[in-house]
C-alpha cells in the first residue's frame, strides 16, 4: 500500500518557493488548456501563437510593457501594503479616483503651459488615492475594521463616481453622448521612451519599486514595516507607533496606486473615461501573491500577468475567444498558486508498505 | 540490568530501541523505557533532550521510524493518540486542553462515545466518585473559566481517568502550580499509585523528581543515557548527569548560582520608586492594586507569584507599555507620567519579557536587525536619513554574539531559527548592550536548559555588581531564592509583602503566593 502524508518543511528556500511558483504557473496553463480544448481551440498550438505574435515583433512587446506598466505599480502598491500584512483590495478604486482628480486638473487648467500642468495632475492623482485608502487605513487602523471589505467596497464607489461625472458634467459635448470626457490638451501627454512607442510610466513604475525595495530592505522604515508586519506584540514591545505606520503604509500604497491611475490617463487614454482600470488593481493582488509580496518578484510577475492580458486580447482576435477567457486564466492562476503554498510549508512524503 | 528489574515486577509498557528522526535532528535514538504498574517513573532532560517526542511517539501523535511498542507484553502499533487512549495510555499535557465556556462534566465527555440523550446527572456521578478516590475534588457542572488552575489540572487527570487509562503521562504537571497546588497533586499521585496506576513523570525540578519517582530515566541529546533507581543519586548528581558533557565545571557543582553581596543601600535614592500603583487590562479589568515597590541600584528584587496575578501588567508599567491608572512612577528620580517605551528604554529601562518569542524578537527577522529592535535613533545604526549603516550593524552584531556566546551560523541567520538558550542570550545581549540602569527580566530562564540558564544568571549577576537595578518575576521559587536580594510577593495583583533574602524560605513564600501575608518583617527598612 502506498501511504502519502505531508511533513512540515523545516526551512523553505527562496529557490524552492520560486520552482514551486514556477511548477504552480505551468500546472495553471495546463488547466487553462483543458477548457481552451473544451471549446475548440488546440492549447498548444494557441500557446505557441501568441508567443510568437508576442515576441515576434516590436509591437507585441511594445503592447506588452505597456500593460505591464500599470500592473507594476498596482503590484507594488499591493505588495507594500501585504509586507504589514494588509490587504489593499482597493487599488482599482485608487486609480479611478487618481484619475478623476488628474481630469479635474486637466480641465480647469487646461490652458497652462507644458511644464506645470503634468506635474500638477500627477499631483493631484497621488494625492486622491492617497486620500482615497484613508478612510479603511484609519478604521484599520484605530478599530482593527477588516481592511479587505472595507478597501473593496471603496472601488463600488469610486467607479460609479467617475461614472456619474462621465454621464454629467464632465461628458464631451461632442462626444456623440459617449460618456467621455474631451481630449486634454497637449500639454497632458506623458512624454515616450526614446525610439520605442511606450510612454515613461513604464519606466516610473520600475523606478518606484526599485525604490520600495530599497527601502524595506536598507531603512528604517523598512525595519519598522517588517517588525510589524511579521510580529506586531514586539512592535509592541519595542514602542514602534502601529496605527501611524498602519495609515502610512495604507496611504503610500493608495499614493501608488492612484499613480498608476494618472499613468493610464496621460499615457494612454489621454481623456477620461469608463474601463481605464482593466482590473489592474484585482491583478496586481494576483501580482503580489506570485511574488510573494517580495518587490523585485513584482516586476517579473507584472511581466507575467501582462502576457495574460495581451495573449487574451490576441486570442480574442484570432479565434473569436470571449474576454472572459483573460479572467479565467487569471482565476486558474490565482487558485494554482493559492494551493501551491501547501507545498511550500510541506514536503510530500510517500511511503511504501506491505 | 532489565532481566534483574523484572523480576521483580512485570513491565505494563514497553518501549524498545525506539527511533524517531525529524528532517535535521534524531529526535529519539534508540531509546529503551518501560514502566510497571505501580510506579512513578521520570524522564528527566534538558529542553530538546527528546522527552517530548517520546511521550508523542507513545501516545499516537506519530508513528516511530523504528522501534517497538509492547504493552502487557503484546506488541502495539498506536495511529493516534484515540487509539493510545483506549488501550489505557493517557496524556495530561503541560498546556490544558480544556474548552473554557465548557463545563468540568462536558469537558471530560468531549470525545467519548455518548448515547444522544446526555445522561448528565449519572456522568456527574461517576465524575464525582472517581473525583472522591483520587482526592480529585473539583465541581462536575462548574465551568472551566471559573476553575482555578490547580482545578484544570484536576480535570485533565480526571478526563484521562474517566477513559480507562491506567498509564498516565504528566508533562511538567507543576510547572504552573503554586508549592501547596504542588503539594496536593504529590498526594495524588501517590495515592494512584496504590491503587496500581503507572506514572510517567516528567519535570524539570529536580527536587520533586527525587522525592516522587521510583525509577529516573535520563535523556540527553536524543538518547537514554541512563536509568536510576531511588535514592541513588543527588540532585547535583542527576544534573550533572543530564547536562552536555562540554558543559562547563562550576555548573556541575551548583544548579543555581548565589547572589553572593549585598548590596550598600545607604542614603541613595531608589532607580525604580513606585507608589500606590494600579492598572488595568485592556478590558478593563484591574489587574494592579496600589502597588508599592523600590528598586536600588546593584538589588537584584524578585517578584514572586503564580503566573497571571499581575505580574506581566507590572512588567509593562514599569516598561512603559501600559498605561497605570493611579499612583506615581518615578525612574532615576524623573517623573513618569504615561505609558512610552521609547522613552523608558532611552531613559535605561531594559526588558526581556516573559513570552520572548512572542514579544522579544521578530523570528523571520535576521539576527542583527533584532537588535536593532530597542533603538531605533542611534547614529552607530542609522545615517541622517534613516538608512542603515549595515556593514557597522553585522560589526556589531559579531562582537554582542561573541561576548554572549550566540551560537548560530552568521549575524544574518533568522532568529526564529536558533535554540530557546540562544534567544534568550540575543535579548539580554540587547538589552544589556545599551545604556542600562534598570533590567526587567520575567521569566529569564523558563524553558531554558542547565547551560544556558547558568549562563543567563551568571549576566545577570554580573549586571548586577556593575551597579545595575535589577526586577526579576519568575515562578520559580529556588531560582528567585537564589538570586534576588528581597523578595516581592504578588497576588491578585496585589503586594502580599516582601521578605529579605535572609527571611525567604519556600514554605513561606508559597504560603504567600497564596495571598497570605506572613511576613513579619513587612518593612524592612
Amino acid at each position: 500500500m502506498i501511504h502519502i502524508s505531508f511533513e512540515k518543511r523545516i526551512y523553505s528556500s527562496g529557490f524552492i518557493r520560486m520552482s514551486i511558483t514556477i511548477c504552480a504557473i505551468i500546472f495553471a496553463l495546463l488547466t487553462g488548456g483543458v477548457f481552451l480544448y473544451a471549446i475548440g481551440v488546440n492549447p498548444f498550438s494557441a500557446y505557441f501563437n501568441v508567443c510568437s505574435q508576442i515576441f515576434g515583433n516590436k509591437w507585441g512587446i511594445e503592447d506588452l510593457l505597456l500593460k505591464m506598466s500599470p500592473l507594476m505599480l498596482t503590484g507594488i502598491s499591493v505588495a507594500l501594503a501585504a509586507k504589514m500584512r494588509l490587504w489593499n483590495i482597493g487599488a482599482d478604486g485608487q486609480i479611478y479616483m487618481g484619475a478623476c482628480a488628474a481630469t479635474w486638473v486637466a480641465l480647469t487648467f487646461g490652458g497652462s503651459n507644458n511644464l506645470t500642468l503634468l506635474p500638477m495632475m500627477f499631483v493631484a492623482g497621488i494625492t486622491a488615492g492617497a486620500l482615497w485608502i484613508f478612510i479603511p487605513a484609519f478604521l484599520k487602523a484605530h478599530f482593527n475594521v477588516n481592511d479587505i471589505i472595507t478597501t473593496l467596497l471603496m472601488n463600488y464607489i469610486a467607479i460609479n463616481w467617475v461614472d456619474y461625472l462621465l454621464f454629467g458634467s464632465w461628458r464631451d459635448p461632442n462626444s456623440l453622448n459617449f460618456p467621455i470626457t474631451a481630449l486634454f490638451a497637449p500639454a497632458a501627454t506623458l512624454p515616450m521612451i526614446k525610439n520605442i512607442n511606450l510612454h515613461i510610466g513604464f519606466l516610473i513604475g520600475i523606478f518606484i519599486i526599485l525604490l520600495i525595495y530599497f527601502l524595506l530592505s536598507k531603512s528604517r522604515f523598512g525595519i519598522y514595516v517588517n517588525i510589524v508586519g511579521n510580529n506586531p506584540n514586539a512592535a509592541e514591545y519595542s514602542g514602534i507607533n502601529k496605527k501611524k505606520l498602519i495609515i502610512l503604509i495604507m496611504m503610500i500604497s493608495g499614493a501608488i496606486a492612484g499613480l498608476a491611475g494618472v499613468i493610464e490617463l496621460t499615457g494612454v487614454h489621454h481623456r477620461l473615461q469608463q474601463n481605464i482600470s482593466l482590473g489592474y488593481g484585482y491583478t496586481g493582488i494576483i501580482v503580489t501573491w506570485l511574488s510573494r509580496a517580495h518587490p523585485l518578484g513584482v516586476i517579473f510577475n507584472a511581466f507575467f500577468m501582462a502576457l495574460v492580458f495581451v495573449g487574451g486580447e490576441i486570442m480574442q482576435m484570432k479565434a473569436g475567444l470571449p474576454v472572459a477567457m483573460i479572467y479565467l486564466f487569471q482565476g486558474i492562476i490565482l487558485f494554482s498558486v493559492l494551493g501551491s503554498d501547501v507545498f511550500a510549508e510541506y514536503k510530500l512524503k510517500i511511503k511504501r508498505t506491505a | 540490568m532489565p532481566d534483574q528489574l523484572s523480576e521483580l515486577k512485570y513491565p505494563v509498557l514497553e518501549l524498545r530501541n525506539i527511533t524517531k528522526i525529524f528532517p535535521g535532528v534524531v529526535a529519539n535514538d534508540k531509546i529503551n523505557f518501560d514502566c510497571r504498574s505501580g510506579e512513578v517513573h521520570t524522564l528527566l532532560g534538558e529542553n530538546g533532550a527528546g522527552k517530548s517526542t517520546l511521550m508523542n511517539v507513545l501516545s499516537g501523535l506519530y508513528p516511530p521510524d523504528e522501534g517497538e511498542i509492547f504493552l502487557r507484553g503484546k506488541k502495539m502499533h498506536f495511529s493516534n493518540p484515540s487509539h493510545a487512549i483506549n488501550n489505557g495510555i493517557g496524556m495530561v499535557h503541560q498546556h490544558f486542553m480544556l474548552i473554557q465556556n465548557h463545563t468540568v462534566a462536558e469537558n471530560i465527555i468531549l470525545g467519548t462515545p455518548q448515547s444522544f440523550n446526555l445522561k448528565l446527572s449519572e456522568i456527574s456521578n461517576r465524575i464525582g466518585e472517581l473525583g472522591e478516590k483520587y482526592s480529585l475534588t473539583v465541581d462536575p457542572y462548574k465551568k472551566i473559566q471559573d476553575l482555578t488552575v490547580g482545578e484544570q489540572q484536576r480535570v485533565e487527570i480526571l478526563k484521562v481517568l474517566y477513559r480507562g487509562a491506567n498509564i498516565l503521562i504528566l508533562d511538567e504537571p507543576t510547572a504552573v502550580l503554586t508549592p501547596q497546588e504542588s503539594e496536593a497533586l504529590y498526594k495524588i499521585i501517590r495515592k494512584m499509585i496504590k491503587e496500581k496506576y503507572s506514572i510517567i513523570f516528567i519535570s524539570h525540578k529536580m527536587k520533586e523528581v527525587t522525592l516522587l519517582s521510583d525509577r529516573i530515566t535520563i535523556l540527553s541529546k536524543g538518547k537514554a543515557i541512563a536509568t536510576i533507581k531511588r535514592g541513588e543519586a543527588s540532585i547535583n548528581q542527576l544534573a550533572s548527569m543530564m547536562m552536555d558533557e562540554a558543559g562547563r565545571e562550576e555548573d556541575k557543582k551548583n544548579i543555581f548560582l548565589e547572589s553572593e553581596k549585598q548590596p550598600e543601600k545607604s542614603s541613595e535614592e531608589p532607580v525604580v520608586k513606585i507608589k500606590d500603583i494600579c492598572a488595568q487590562d485592556w478590558l478593563g479589568n484591574q489587574v494592579l492594586h496600589n502597588i508599592d515597590m523600590e528598586i536600588y541600584k546593584g538589588e537584584i528584587a524578585g517578584l514572586a507569584g503564580v503566573s497571571g496575578n499581575g505580574q506581566v501588567a507590572l512588567a509593562e508599567v514599569l516598561a512603559g507599555m501600559l498605561d497605570f491608572t493611579k499612583g506615581n512612577y518615578e525612574f532615576n528620580g524623573k517623573r513618569i507620567d504615561r505609558a512610552d517605551v521609547i522613552k523608558m528604554s532611552k531613559l535605561g529601562v531594559g526588558y526581556i519579557p516573559e513570552d520572548r518569542k512572542k514579544f522579544g524578537i521578530v523570528e523571520r527577522m535576521p539576527i542583527a536587525y533584532n537588535f536593532l529592535m530597542r533603538d531605533y535613533t542611534s547614529s552607530d545604526f542609522y545615517n541622517k536619513f534613516g538608512i542603515l549603516k549595515t556593514d557597522k550593524i553585522y560589526e556589531y552584531t559579531k562582537s554582542r554574539m561573541k561576548e554572549f556566546d550566540i551560537r548560530a551560523a552568521s549575524e544574518k541567520t533568522a532568529v526564529g531559527t536558533l535554540s530557546g538558550g540562544n534567544i534568550q542570550k540575543m535579548i539580554l545581549a540587547r538589552e544589556l548592550s545599551r545604556y542600562l540602569r534598570f533590567l526587567l527580566a520575567c521569566q529569564p530562564i523558563r524553558g531554558l536548559d542547565i547551560n544556558a540558564s547558568g549562563f543567563i544568571h551568571e549576566t545577570i549577576l554580573k549586571a548586577k555588581q556593575n551597579g545595575l537595578a535589577v526586577l526579576l518575576i519568575s515562578e520559580d521559587i529556588d531560582e528567585l531564592i537564589s538570586l534576588s536580594d528581597r523578595i516581592y510577593v504578588i497576588c491578585a495583583g496585589k503586594i502580599v509583602g516582601s521578605l529579605l533574602k535572609k527571611d525567604a524560605n519556600i514554605e513561606k513564600i508559597g504560603l504567600m503566593m497564596t495571598g497570605v501575608d506572613i511576613s513579619s518583617c513587612k518593612n524592612p527598612d
